[in-house]
C-alpha cells in the first residue's frame, strides 16, 4: 500500500474534498489493511480533538463577547461542566436540549441521592443561598425528604419542623432560634414568613430591617432582639427583648415596640402583655441541648463502628477518636493493624468531626496529609470514609493516594468537577500513562460544602468492577479493565506525594504547570479500607451507623 | 431487540453515562460522517435512542460499545438522507472502521492544554484557515473564497497545521513528562 497516497487520501477525506474516485480508492484502502484503518483513526483523533477545543474557544469568545461570566463548575443541576462546557453556539440549539435533558436526567437521580433536597432546584430563585443551618437540636422535620443538617446551606424555601429546634444564620447577618413545631419560610437573606411556630432573633447592626411575616401580622426590626410565637391555634405574639421593632397589619397604623414590651394578636385586636424571654429558646440552650443529644448520638456511633473495626477484611480504620496529642499519630482501629503502624499526622491540625466532641482531622494547607504504611496486594477493595469537603478549587482532592507510580496503586479522589473517582494503575512500575480510572457524575455541589457526607468506592475484583456511593446510596458502577493485585503500600489521606513529573499524566491530569496541588481542603472524621468488596447493604449500614442526624429518643 | 420498559434509575444512568462519554462520542461520529454540520443530529439522534431503549442496558456491562452501535446505526442513517452515494462511505467501509475503533480515551484535557498553546505558535494566515475550518465550520471552497486563497491551497493549510499540531502536541506533552 501507498503509506503516502493513504496519508494524502485521509487527509482530503478530514477536509471532506474527497473526489468520488478518491473516496472508492480510499475505501478499498480501508478494507483491505488494518493498518489502513488505524492510521484513520489516529487522524480522526487529532482532527476530533482540534475541532473539541475550536468549539469549546468558539463558545468561550462567545461568551466573552456577550460579557458573561462562565458558571462556575460544579453544580449537579446544571449539566456537568467536564462535558458540555461551554455555552451553546448559534447551532447548538439542540445541545441546549440535550444539556438539559442530561440536567434533568441528573436532577431526577440526583433527588434520589440527596433526598433531603426535595426542591425544584430550578430558576434562579433556587440557586440563592439566603441562610445556613448551623446547629440543630433533636430536629425532626416533618418529611424525611426535606430533611436539613447541621452547615447546610439554606435557599429559599420551607423549613417544616416536627420538633426539636434549630439555628439559623442568614446570610446578611440574622440569627433566628426556630422552635417546633414550626413551618416558616425563608423569603430572602432578610425576610422570612412564619406560618406557625415559635422564633427567637438576634440582629446586628448589619441585619437591620430583617423581616418576619405572618398572617397576622409583619415585625420589622430595627435593632437587636425579638421573639415572635405564632401556634397552630390562638393568638400570636411577639416579645421585644432589645432595641426597636416596628409591627405592620394591614389597614392599621405602624405601632413601634420597644425592650420589654409584648403585644398579643388576637382576630385583629392587639393586646399588650408582658415580655417573656423564658418562653423562647435562647441559643445558649440550644447549644447545651444540641450537645446533650449528641452525646447519645456518639455513643450509639462508637459501639456500632466497632462493627467495622471488626469486620474480617478490614484493613484499616481511622475513627479519630481519642486526642492525638503530641504524638501526632491516629491509631488504626483494625482487628489485624499492625499496633505500631498508625497514620502520622504532617501539618493538619485536630477538629470537630460530625457532632460535638467526635474528634476528625482538618486538611486545609497545600502540605497537610496522613501518611500511612499498608502492605499486602489485594484482588479487591473497599474505601469508605465521612468526609466534609470545605471547597471546590478548580483541582481535584485526595482522598487516599497510593505514593508512587507502581503496577496496582490505587487512587482516590474528588476531581474537579465534584465527582468521585477510583484509579488503578495498571500498567508497568513507573509508566505514567497506566492509569485506568473511572469518575462517578458530578457529586458535590456547591450547597454540600460544609455537611458531612458519607464516601465510598468499592472494587469489586471478581467483576471488575468499580461501584461509586454517596451517603449509602448506589451513585454508579462501571468495569475499568484491571488485571492485577490492588496495593497501597506508602500512602497519603488528604493529599499525593507525588514527585515532580510524575503528576503530569497520571489518572488525574493537572491544568498547567504550576498546578501540582492536591490537597483536600476538608475535614475527616472516619475512614476504613477493607479487602473485600462491601455490600451494598454493608456500605448502607456504614453511612446508617454514622448519619449526623440527631435522634429523638436521645437527650431531654 | 425489544424494548423492556426503563424505570426512571436506568434512565438516569443511562443518560449519565451518555453524557460522560459525549465527548468521544462526538469525535467518533464526526469521524465517521466528516461534515461536522451532521454531528449535533447524529450524537441527538443516538441520545434520543440511547434514552428509549434505556430499560435494555444492563448496569455494570459495557455502556460505551451500546452506546457507539447505536451511533453507528445512526451514522448509516444520517449520511444515506442527507449525503448522495458519491459522497459518503459504504456500510461495510464503516462497519470496518467501527469495529477497529476501540481507544479507552480520545483525548485528555492535557492534550487539549497543550494544544490551545500550540495554536499560539501557527503561523496567523494558517491559523485562520484552522479558525474557519474548525470553529466556524466551513468546508474549504467557502474558506478559500474567503481568504482568497486557491481550493487546494487552503487544503495544503489545513494538513500542515494538522501535522504540526499533531507535533507539537506530542513534543510538549513529551517534554513534560520526561
Amino acid at each position: 500500500m501507498d503509506q503516502e497516497r493513504l496519508q494524502c487520501l485521509l487527509q482530503r477525506y478530514f477536509d471532506q474534498m474527497l473526489t468520488a474516485e478518491e473516496r472508492t480508492e480510499l475505501a478499498a484502502m480501508l478494507l483491505a489493511s488494518s493498518r489502513a484503518r488505524d492510521e484513520f483513526w489516529e487522524l480522526a483523533r487529532w482532527n476530533a480533538v482540534i475541532r473539541q477545543w475550536s468549539e469549546a474557544e468558539w463558545g468561550r469568545r462567545e461568551a466573552e463577547s456577550l460579557s458573561l461570566r462562565p458558571l462556575p463548575a460544579p453544580v449537579v443541576k446544571s449539566a456537568p461542566s467536564k462535558v458540555v462546557p461551554f455555552p451553546a453556539t448559534r447551532r447548538q440549539f439542540w445541545r441546549v436540549g440535550l444539556a438539559a435533558a442530561a440536567a434533568v436526567a441528573l436532577l431526577a437521580t440526583a433527588a434520589s441521592f440527596f433526598p433531603w433536597r426535595s426542591k425544584p432546584a430550578t430558576g434562579e430563585e433556587a440557586l440563592a443561598r439566603v441562610a445556613v443551618l448551623t446547629h440543630s437540636a433533636d430536629a425532626v422535620w416533618a418529611e424525611a425528604a426535606a430533611e436539613r443538617h447541621n452547615g447546610e446551606v439554606l435557599t429559599p424555601g420551607w423549613l417544616k419542623l416536627k420538633s426539636g429546634a434549630v439555628q439559623i444564620e442568614f446570610t446578611r447577618g440574622a440569627r433566628v432560634v426556630l422552635e417546633g413545631p414550626a413551618e416558616m419560610q425563608l423569603l430572602t437573606d432578610n425576610q422570612a414568613f412564619l406560618r406557625s411556630g415559635r422564633l427567637r432573633a438576634q440582629v446586628p447592626d448589619a441585619a437591620h430591617g430583617f423581616t418576619v411575616k405572618s398572617s397576622e401580622f409583619t415585625v420589622v426590626d430595627h435593632g437587636t432582639e425579638f421573639g415572635c410565637d405564632v401556634p397552630l391555634i390562638g393568638a400570636a405574639q411577639v416579645h421585644v427583648f432589645n432595641g426597636l421593632v416596628a409591627l405592620h397589619r394591614s389597614q392599621v397604623a405602624e405601632r413601634q415596640l420597644r425592650k420589654d414590651q409584648a403585644v398579643q394578636i388576637e382576630k385583629g385586636s392587639v393586646k399588650d402583655i408582658p415580655a417573656r424571654r423564658e418562653q423562647f429558646l435562647s441559643d445558649e440552650e440550644l447549644a447545651r441541648r444540641e450537645q446533650a443529644s449528641v452525646r447519645g448520638r456518639l455513643a450509639a456511633w462508637r459501639s456500632t463502628s466497632r462493627f467495622f473495626s471488626n469486620h474480617p477484611s478490614s484493613l484499616l480504620h481511622l475513627d479519630f477518636e481519642g486526642d492525638p496529642g503530641w504524638s501526632r499519630s491516629i491509631p488504626n482501629r483494625a482487628w489485624r493493624a499492625v499496633p505500631e503502624a498508625p497514620a502520622s499526622m504532617v501539618g493538619c491540625q485536630s477538629a470537630d468531626g460530625r457532632w460535638l466532641g467526635k474528634g476528625a482531622v482538618q486538611f486545609s494547607r497545600a502540605d497537610d496529609r496522613l501518611r500511612l504504611n499498608l502492605t499486602g496486594g489485594y484482588q479487591s477493595m473497599s474505601l469508605v470514609a465521612w468526609v466534609r469537603v470545605d471547597s471546590l478549587p478548580d483541582r481535584p482532592q485526595s482522598l487516599v493516594m497510593a505514593d508512587g507510580l507502581g503496577t496496582g496503586d490505587v487512587q482516590w479522589y474528588l476531581s474537579r468537577w465534584g465527582e468521585l473517582g477510583f484509579g488503578v494503575h495498571i500498567g508497568k512500575n513507573g509508566d505514567p500513562t497506566g492509569w485506568r480510572y473511572h469518575h462517578s457524575i458530578p457529586l458535590i455541589t456547591e450547597e454540600m460544602l460544609g455537611t458531612w457526607l458519607c464516601l465510598a468506592s468499592i472494587y469489586d475484583g471478581t467483576t471488575d468492577t468499580v461501584t461509586h456511593y454517596l451517603n449509602g446510596e448506589t451513585i454508579g458502577s462501571e468495569r475499568i479493565g484491571v488485571r492485577t493485585l490492588l496495593q497501597l503500600e506508602t500512602f497519603e489521606i488528604g493529599n499525593w506525594a507525588s514527585r515532580p513529573g510524575e503528576q503530569r499524566l497520571a489518572g488525574i491530569v493537572p491544568r498547567g504547570t504550576g498546578d501540582v496541588a492536591r490537597n483536600l481542603q476538608g475535614r475527616i472524621d472516619e475512614m476504613a479500607i477493607f479487602s473485600s468488596p462491601l455490600t451494598a447493604d454493608e456500605v448502607r449500614h456504614f453511612y446508617q451507623a454514622g448519619q449526623n442526624v440527631a435522634t429523638q429518643a436521645s437527650a431531654k | 431487540m425489544p424494548t423492556a420498559p426503563a424505570t426512571p434509575e436506568q434512565t438516569a444512568l443511562v443518560q449519565s453515562l451518555f453524557v460522560q462519554h459525549l465527548p468521544a462520542l462526538r469525535g467518533f461520529v464526526l469521524s465517521l460522517v466528516s461534515d461536522f454540520s451532521l454531528v449535533d443530529d447524529v450524537v441527538q439522534e443516538t441520545f434520543l435512542v440511547v434514552t428509549a431503549k434505556a430499560g435494555n442496558f444492563q448496569r455494570g456491562t459495557n455502556f460505551r460499545a451500546w452506546a457507539w452501535t447505536i451511533a453507528r446505526y445512526k451514522v448509516l442513517q444520517t449520511l444515506e438522507k442527507n449525503a448522495p452515494p458519491a459522497d459518503r462511505f459504504a456500510p461495510e467501509v464503516l462497519e470496518a472502521l467501527s469495529a477497529q475503533e476501540t481507544a479507552e480515551t480520545w483525548f485528555s484535557d492535557e492534550q487539549i492544554q497543550h494544544l490551545a498553546k500550540c495554536m499560539e505558535s501557527l503561523a496567523p494566515k494558517a491559523r485562520e484557515a484552522v479558525e474557519l475550518r474548525y470553529q466556524q465550520a466551513h468546508r474549504p471552497p467557502e474558506i478559500a473564497s474567503r481568504l482568497g486563497w486557491t481550493v487546494e491551497s487552503v487544503h495544503v493549510a489545513l494538513s500542515r497545521a494538522r501535522v504540526f499540531l499533531r507535533d507539537c502536541v506530542t513534543q510538549r506533552m513529551a517534554e513534560a513528562n520526561p
